[in-house]
């Protein structure tokens, strides 16, 4: 059980680590280009472009920026590669079909005519993949500028998130310089100025999801002044369509304040069918009512966990594992 | 005393708030009573709060109001029989120049003040706050008022504190030390790192005992003889503290703000208190003993970062630990005022106190 939940406080913590790569590096930008010229920058997590050479499917990078309405980076990142690097082409494959040009800028004719494609590695692993993508240039053929930077945590006095090429030239120049050798970020910065983003567009664990929902729940509870103090006696039912459950994350904790001027091709994120898995569970352990037949409004129990409310339902994930035989969203 | 005769007089002649503390300040002195005092916060209508009190045990009565002052009589019944098993009268004072601030005055013995008055006004928590007063400010008080009123020793009583040796979790100690003050201080804050929960000093001035305080971190004060002469010292200090608590503190859940915005708070320490990691275990456990609370570690080593949800009233809040010198407290969708005092007040209790402070962002 202890090994379980170490590798649930695991993924959660790259997947949060994920989060700030992608907001830190955004950050670079759009502190820079505000410091120095006051550029507009718009910044978007997971938005959905069209391909120009493959009308069949679409991209949905986990960064995007664009730069003065010109240019742009497309990005991805990668928290943790495989031992076994035969796998890593899918991730390369991946970032290739970024390199067909993408349809969906926030922009007039939703097209730039220059963007940098990047990749975000872990330190750890950054110059491995590096040194496994000069071997395999040849087959692995980039149009746009593609470059490789790592990132990682230093943790001095004072803990800082860095950013350092590995490989390649990022187009703006003041960028490049910036990262080329290694550019910091007080954490204390990222995390308080991004401290509300808890979701991106991948599935976080399905624990992380009910904790979330129960937050939001207090938060229900509290802006209805339905909120008493609750105990194990005592619980707060309240009803609840899953759509709202959506729409109540999506404000709180998903990037959408980055999207307000360009929402039009932004996934709602959290996903409904990631609410609902979650919502399974939390009928299944005994938390959540279904209203109706069709499973689309809940009465949530509010009750209060003895243990940390994290802790409660990665440990709920895991007893109830072969029951559910699920514990991490999956689609 | 007959304090009924006493209210009724007290009230028909009193023209203002004014008044109030230079008449309690002759009542004492000439009756030689002690008074006990509860400076409070209260953003709602206090009186509406008072009627809304439930419970099956104890009443309250709203027996004159004049001006900005009310006379309350608060009775305790036992839950079988329902015969009456104490009740007392305390005076409202409503602060004229803090619009959320009250005092509650008694005349009545301590038993009154400590099992009736205290718990009946602490159970409106989180509508009512109090303040915390750290160990510094308790002694710059001290200081204050003995600079002010030509007092030539102050000599502590009866100390409850709290040690905290390094490395190691705090522990309570109380202490009848007949200390001078600066030796007191010395000891506890200096010397064992530690702080004081309430103190009970008198005030000597030339060999004579002027008057005996009591004070403790959440700003209860008591006293019998002088009651101006403390209250211009200590408790108008305490509701200009629960003023600005209340405008320190007021706004910073993100529902307040258009863009769900978080707006935190800094809890600053003069030494690198984070310095070796194994502090971070004591502080988690620390947080730990929160009562009422969820908190969850979401990461420990090297950094800091816990999630907390006050099952009091339902704020939530993330506490991070990124340097050496700093706790940083980001309120939630949630953040009452009470809470993010209850939480930052079980820090300087189990932890240590530290400077409060806007969170001044650097790149």
């Amino acid at each position: 059980m202890k090994n379980s939940l170490q590798k649930i406080k695991e993924f959660n913590d790259n997947y949060s680590n994920t989060i700030q790569a992608i907001v830190g590096f955004m950050h670079i930008y759009k502190y820079e280009f505000k410091k120095e010229k006051n550029i507009d920058v718009k910044l978007f997590q997971g938005r959905k472009f069209d391909k120009e050479n493959d009308k069949e499917n679409f991209a949905t990078p986990d960064i995007g920026i664009l730069i003065n309405e010109k240019s742009g980076v497309i990005g991805e990142v990668k928290n943790s590669f495989p031992k076994d690097t035969s796998l890593w082409k899918e991730d390369f494959l991946q970032l290739l079909q970024y390199d067909d040009n993408l349809i969906g800028w926030p922009v007039k004719d939703e097209i730039i005519p220059l963007y940098d494609i990047v990749l975000l590695v872990q330190d750890s692993r950054s110059r491995d993949v590096k040194d496994y993508f000069l071997s395999k240039k040849d087959e692995l053929k980039f149009n746009h500028p593609f470059i490789i930077i790592e990132y990682g945590r230093s943790d001095e006095a004072k803990h800082y998130f860095r950013f350092r090429i590995e490989y390649g030239n990022l187009s703006e120049p003041i960028i490049h310089s910036k990262i080329y050798s290694g550019c910091p970020i007080a954490m204390e910065y990222l995390v308080v100025q991004y401290s509300k983003i808890l979701i991106y567009d991948t599935p976080p664990h399905l624990s992380w999801m009910m904790f979330l929902i129960y937050s939001c729940m207090i938060d229900k509870a509290t802006e209805e002044n339905k909120y008493h103090k609750i105990n194990k006696k005592t619980k707060i039912e309240l009803e609840i369509s899953i759509d709202e459950v959506v729409e109540r994350l999506h404000k709180t904790y998903s990037f959408c304040s980055f999207h307000k001027n360009h929402q039009e091709r932004q996934p709602k994120l959290p996903k409904k069918d990631w609410v609902k898995q979650a919502i399974l569970k939390l009928v299944f352990i005994g938390e959540v009512r279904w209203k109706d037949e069709q499973q689309e409004n809940i009465i949530f129990l509010l009750q209060k966990h003895d243990k940390s409310v994290i802790e409660h339902y990665a440990e709920k994930c895991l007893s109830e594992e072969n029951d559910v035989n699920q514990t991490t969203l999956r689609f | 005393m007959n304090l009924i005769d006493f209210n009724s007089d007290f009230f028909q002649n009193l023209p203002d708030g004014t008044e109030l503390i230079s008449r309690l300040d002759s009542i004492s002195n000439s009756e030689n009573k002690p008074i006990s005092t509860i400076p409070f916060g209260c953003e709602i209508d206090i009186n509406e709060l008072f009627e809304r009190a439930k419970s099956s045990v104890r009443f309250i009565k709203k027996e004159e109001v004049k001006n900005d002052l009310s006379l309350y009589k608060l009775t305790h019944v036992n839950k079988k029989d329902k015969n009456i098993e104490s009740s007392g009268y305390f005076i409202l004072y409503r602060h004229p120049d803090y619009d959320n601030v009250y005092i509650a005055f008694t005349f009545e013995e301590s038993v009154f003040f400590n099992q009736e008055l205290k718990p009946f006004i602490k159970s409106f928590y989180p509508e009512i706050i109090f303040t915390f007063i750290k160990s510094k400010n308790m002694l710059d008080l001290i200081e204050q008022f003995k600079l002010r009123n030509e007092i030539s020793a102050i000599i502590i009583n009866k100390a409850n504190f709290i040690l905290r040796k390094e490395d190691e979790e705090s522990f309570p100690g109380l202490s009848w030390p007949k200390m001078p003050l600066d030796e007191a201080f010395n000891w506890v804050v200096n010397d064992q790192n530690g702080w004081f929960k309430s103190l009970k000093f008198d005030a000597i001035r030339y060999n004579k005992i002027i008057t005996s305080v009591f004070i403790n971190r959440q700003g209860i004060v008591k006293t019998d003889l002088n009651f101006e002469m403390v209250y211009n010292a200590f408790i108008q200090p305490i509701c200009k503290s629960i003023d600005s608590n209340y405008k320190q503190f007021r706004n910073r859940d993100r529902r307040s703000s258009e863009n769900l915005d978080a707006k935190p708070l800094v809890v600053e320490y003069d030494s690198e208190i984070f310095k070796n990691v194994d502090e971070n275990i004591i502080f988690i456990n620390a947080i730990s003993r929160l009562d009422n609370a969820s908190v969850s570690t979401l990461h420990g080593n090297p950094y800091i970062h816990l999630s907390i949800i006050d099952y009091l009233d339902g704020s939530s809040f993330d506490l991070w630990v990124l340097n050496s010198k700093e706790i940083i407290l980001v309120p939630q969708m949630r953040g009452t005022i009470a809470s993010i005092k209850r939480i930052l007040n079980h820090i300087f209790d189990t932890f240590a106190e530290g400077e409060i402070k806007d969170y001044e962002m650097s790149y």
